[in-house]
């Protein structure tokens, strides 16, 4: 809401500098936004023609001399008429800004320099007139800045006034404000009126068919008024808050909707059928074209304000453009209500048309302070288009306000605030905010908010009301006591750290995307999702890029990854822990964290001279064994078998626990692949973490150690192509008696002398016995065995 | 040498073996003989070891030289993301002050997401956040506070509780993102008042900024909050003088303060959503942008920075 500080003064004495003013609106919950300078003009001053003579070389020019007291004396050449020796006019020095935007230069015209400009009231930007110089009062002050001779300099404050503050979006809403946070009288303005029969009720009927969206509905009448152009003054003024002049109509119902806070609208008598307005539910109708020449469908729930025929207007929206105010113009009909803020706020969020008027109507306005708006307006009519305003208003208002009386105790207003007020002080404080305070006895008042301010309906307003006029600064900061209770967080928190703490050391960055992605990601990245669901879309996305929310960490991932590729990074291993969405179908959306990594490029560096490698398969799968080991699930199985169809269906794993999916690992499938600019290949991973969560990981408990020494024998199979390492540690695990303590792969081997088809695996195997040392025999005969049973078990042969 | 005299086949040791064969007398100085010579032989050689043990450290430690300008080998370092590094020291400032951790679903209902945060359908407030719909009525979370309501649907005061996370709205520009995190605070218990807002929220932004920040709490409007505060800190960059090297300090714009954090009493409207009575408790919340956060403490101008996931970026911090 834009506040004209000259505007502001008639309303209220304001006693503070620009600059105090707005540190005391701010602190009462009135933010400034900006502070802006307006109607001045600078390097304009007021000037007076002391010598005037003819332009040696030109016949149409003039040479003048204008004093401009301590700012000097300028030779200005002119060609406009009527220029005589003591006018007081404007002057322009170099370096002065135009209306238009040019600036003044000091130029040489047929070898005379003119050092200035005198202007007219177009190249000032006041009117319309260029033909001739402006001319000044006769006694203003030569060498005066022109803002001070014209009265027009204004400070425009933008206050940022919340939605509860609908009282606060007007010029009289911020005067009560500062009258209240000063302790200063409001300076009341009675509209005067000259009323002429007849009765405006003579010339108009008003119906409201609705009371339920319209508390209350005011006419008036104005006749024989002359469409024209408005006064400076009100020009000014209404540009200084960001409303554009369009005639004095409309201007007039826009200065008193600034002023006043009340939206009015004008419509033309002579359009209006039946004379006879009803404000009703659109229902039948089925459109209505606006003012600004649109046509819009109607709802049968809108609010509209109709003739006999038609709606002529959408109420607290938008008139109609049947009904508007143009220059042929005779007699205005001229409209102040109260609309029910939820019914304004459906109609214009559906069309899409917001106005000065929609707001203040969703804000609510003063029910009390419409038939005095309609009346200061009827005022400025008929100063301003010269219109007689006829007798009296209609006015509809079925059920009249009726003061709420709220119980305030203060003891609770210092309870909740921490405070020690006397009671007297909260009666205070909020009697200047108009409140009527009866003592109740016992430090209990009836409060009685003025009509104004419906956001006073309970006891916790008015605390808030009072701790704002004390000063939330003078409310002294406490602890507070409570008992000495450990924090509880979910169990996943620290779970959730830790996984992101294992990953982080294994090298990986952390990455955080944004939860939104492209139907062609998750088309061709379904992550963890079970086969049959479905994306979650967002209905309203602010880009097709960004259309729904993701089915699979990877989707951001990729999209970071390349990011980075493009930056000329070569080596990227990044992981996230990021949510991801699916639906069934259901209202209800499956809601899951996923951790997520990729690798890609080169392997984190090896040493000086040591050959660089590129990420692997088993640099992925080695991040996630990291990170299991690191939470003590040991039995966590890789199978090739249902590989998620993004992925390389012979370079990927499935994660499966007891039966059951709990992520995968792998690289991404060529088709996926191909949709990125990526050249080389890229390891994925995914886990879903609420199934990590919500197995029981194993207490962590004392295990006695073996005094026993550890016996470790290598052992080196030769099997098929297609045989899987994991199949010597299912064995090994099978066969406790083995007394085998731990299993190492350390080589495969292909080539000769191994036939071709075949590999050699070669296991570093530890062997301990609990009780005993054991033997060189005994363990021979234990590698004997184990051997035995791996070749007729697997059908590996032992390598000779 | 030593194995010429001293050895288990020594020319000495043959001596001291062939004692035996000696006569009575000889034997007796012939053996205090080759004792003393054996001590001799041995002290002597033992200096000569240590000497030459002496001499190869002393020539290693001239000698030897390792370039240690080389690199070492690398062992991969990962960094948590600088958001989720801010998100941690705020919850271990408010864990430090008694407050547990909770969370809730981005998937919302309007329910949890406003009606029960005194937002009712058609209020002017709603239009302070652009929400996103997904299918089914159901919208992307606008703020934390849900998980304020979904706590207190739960459990009984008293409450000390932080709910961190990740909400959205329908903004994008160089201090807005679509997806952004917020932190959510309140505490419930008989007898909390104003001054105990003050309170806790100075002692986490001088923990959170330096213990020069000061504190400006204003008047404020949110619909599940009375009396609702706007809390600005003093500005991080100029201390709050409002100008920085002799100029207009870019960060506060000249006003010397930042808007940090919203918060309020909460209002007996969201306590009646939760069936608690507000005649026995008050309470307090709180919210704040993580971004915003970190974009003061780093001195980050454009939030995209944090989104972009860019390495050169996420290293540094």
């Amino acid at each position: 809401m834009k506040v004209s500080l000259g505007w502001l003064e008639e309303l209220v004495a304001v006693e503070l500098s620009p600059e105090e003013l707005v540190e005391r609106l701010t602190m009462a919950g009135l933010p400034v936004d900006a502070i802006e300078r307006h109607g001045t003009f600078s390097g304009i001053v007021a000037g007076e023609i002391v010598a005037l003579e003819p332009h040696p070389n030109a016949d149409r020019l003039s040479l003048c001399t204008i004093d401009a007291a301590s700012r000097g004396r300028l030779r200005v050449i002119s060609g406009a008429p009527g220029l005589a020796v003591g006018q007081r006019v404007p002057l322009a020095f170099p370096g002065a800004r135009l209306a238009d935007g040019s600036a003044v230069e000091a130029v040489e015209i047929r070898g005379v320099t003119s050092e200035g400009a005198v202007l007219s009231e177009k190249e000032i930007g006041l009117s319309e007139v260029a033909s001739t110089v402006m001319r000044l009062a006769p006694d203003a002050p030569a060498g005066s800045d022109l803002a001070d001779v014209l009265g027009t300099a204004d400070t425009v404050l933008d206050v940022d006034v919340t939605p509860n503050r609908g009282d606060c979006l007007s010029i009289l809403g911020i005067a009560r404000e500062i009258a209240a946070i000063t302790g200063t009288r409001l300076r009341p303005k009675r509209a005067r009126l000259a009323e002429t029969a007849p009765p405006t009720g003579d010339r108009i009927a008003v119906a409201i068919e609705a009371p339920d969206l319209c508390r209350r509905y005011v006419a008036r009448v104005i006749a024989g008024i002359r469409v024209a152009g408005s006064p400076r003054w009100m020009r000014l003024r209404l540009e200084a808050l960001g409303v554009r002049s369009i005639n004095n109509v409309v201007d007039v119902t826009n200065y008193v909707m600034l002023e006043r806070g009340q939206p009015l609208h004008a419509f033309d008598l002579d359009r209006v059928s039946g004379a006879r307005l009803v404000v009703r539910r659109a229902g039948a109708d089925r459109t209505i074209r606006t003012l600004d020449g649109v046509e819009h469908a109607l709802d049968p729930d809108d609010l509209v304000i109709a003739d006999a025929e038609r709606p002529v207007a959408l109420a607290g929206v938008m008139g109609g453009a049947d009904s508007a105010v143009g220059d042929a113009t005779r007699d205005v009909l001229l409209e102040a209500a109260h609309f029910l803020p939820a019914a304004v706020r459906r109609t214009s969020r559906r069309l899409g048309l917001r106005s000065e008027a929609s707001y203040r109507f969703e804000r609510s306005v003063d029910v009390e302070g419409v038939p005095s708006a309609a009346d200061r307006a009827a005022e400025l009519f008929a100063r301003l288009a010269g219109g007689r305003v006829l007798a009296g208003h209609v006015d509809v208002y079925p059920e009249p306000w009726r003061p709420v009386e709220v119980s305030v105790r203060a003891t609770r207003v210092n309870a909740l605030l921490g405070t020690g007020l006397a009671p007297g002080e909260i009666a205070h404080s909020l009697r200047r905010l108009n409140v009527r305070v009866a003592t109740g006895g016992r430090g209990v008042f009836a409060c009685t908010p003025p009509s104004y301010r419906g956001d006073l309906a309970r006891e916790a307003d008015f605390v808030e009301e009072v701790a704002r006029l004390y000063g939330y600064g003078a409310i002294a900061e406490t602890l507070p006591r409570a008992a000495l209770r450990a924090p509880v967080d979910s169990g996943l928190r620290l779970l959730l750290r830790r996984v992101r703490e294992l990953l982080v050391g294994a090298g990986a960055i952390e990455m955080i995307n944004q939860r939104f992605t492209s139907s062609d990601w998750n088309r061709r990245i379904r992550g963890l999702a079970p086969p049959g669901c479905g994306p979650v879309a967002i209905v309203n996305p602010m880009s097709s890029e960004a259309s729904e929310l993701p089915l699979s960490v990877l989707s951001g991932l990729m999209v970071a990854l390349q990011h980075n590729v493009r930056q000329g990074e070569g080596s990227v291993r990044a992981f996230e822990v990021g949510r991801v969405f699916w639906t069934t179908g259901q209202p209800e959306c499956e809601e899951r964290r996923v951790i997520g990594g990729v690798l890609y490029g080169r392997a984190p560096a090896a040493g000086v001279g040591e050959d660089p490698r590129e990420e692997s398969f088993e640099d992925a799968k080695g991040v996630l064994e990291r990170l299991f080991e690191g939470l003590r699930l040991s039995d966590v199985r890789w199978t090739a078998e249902t590989i998620p169809p993004f992925l390389h269906p012979g370079k990927s794993a499935s994660v499966v626990r007891a039966g059951d999916r709990l992520g995968h690992v792998g690289a991404l499938h060529p088709d996926v692949q191909a949709a990125t600019d990526l050249e080389r290949p890229v390891w994925a991973f995914e886990v879903d973490f609420e199934k990590l969560a919500s197995y029981a990981l194993p207490p962590v408990a004392f295990r006695p150690l073996t005094r026993y020494p550890l016996v470790v024998r290598d052992l080196a199979v030769v099997a098929e192509e297609s045989f899987q390492a994991q199949g010597v540690l299912d064995m090994i695990a099978a066969h406790p008696e083995l007394l085998v303590e731990s299993v190492e792969l350390f080589d495969v081997y292909r080539g000769a002398p191994i036939a071709s088809g075949k590999k050699s695996l070669a296991y570093s195997i530890a062997y301990r016995a609990g009780d005993r040392t054991l033997t060189d025999d005994e363990v021979n005969a234990l590698h004997r065995r184990l051997t035995e049973t791996l070749v007729s078990g697997l059908g590996v042969e032992p390598r000779a | 040498m030593r194995l010429r005299y001293l050895g288990k086949k020594g020319e000495l040791t043959a001596i001291l073996r062939g004692m035996r064969e000696l006569p009575e007398a000889e034997r007796r100085a012939t053996g205090e003989l080759a004792n003393v010579v054996k001590q001799a032989l041995e002290d002597a050689l033992r200096d000569a070891r240590e000497r030459h043990e002496a001499e190869r450290v002393a020539r290693s430690l001239a000698e030897e030289r390792l370039d240690v300008t080389m690199p070492g080998r690398r062992i991969p370092l990962g960094r948590f993301h600088v958001l989720a590094q801010v998100m941690e020291e705020a919850i271990e400032i408010f864990r430090g002050m008694g407050f547990s951790v909770e969370e809730g679903p981005e998937v919302e209902d309007d329910y949890h997401n406003f009606e029960a945060l005194n937002l009712p359908a058609d209020h002017p407030a709603r239009d302070m956040q652009d929400t996103f719909f997904v299918a089914g009525g159901r919208l992307l979370r606008t703020h934390t506070s849900p998980v304020q309501i979904r706590v207190m649907e739960r459990q009984c005061p008293p409450l000390r509780v932080i709910a961190p996370g990740a909400v959205y709205r329908r903004d994008d520009d160089v201090t807005h993102s679509p997806m952004f995190h917020q932190m959510e605070g309140f505490l419930v218990d008989e007898g909390v008042t104003f001054g105990d807002l003050k309170g806790v929220l100075g002692e986490f932004c001088r923990r959170m900024f330096g213990a020069e920040t000061r504190l400006r709490f204003r008047p404020s409007f949110f619909p599940f909050t009375e009396p609702s505060a706007e809390v600005d800190i003093s500005c991080v960059l100029c201390g709050g003088s409002g100008f920085r090297d002799g100029g207009p300090c870019r960060v506060c714009k000249t006003s010397g303060w930042l808007e940090i954090l919203g918060s309020g009493m909460i209002d007996p409207e969201v306590f009646r959503f939760v069936g608690t009575d507000s005649e026995r408790y008050s309470g307090f919340a709180f919210g704040m942008g993580i971004e915003r956060v970190a974009m003061l403490k780093l001195g980050i101008g454009d939030i995209r920075l944090l989104w972009e996931n860019d390495l050169r970026f996420l290293r540094q911090l």
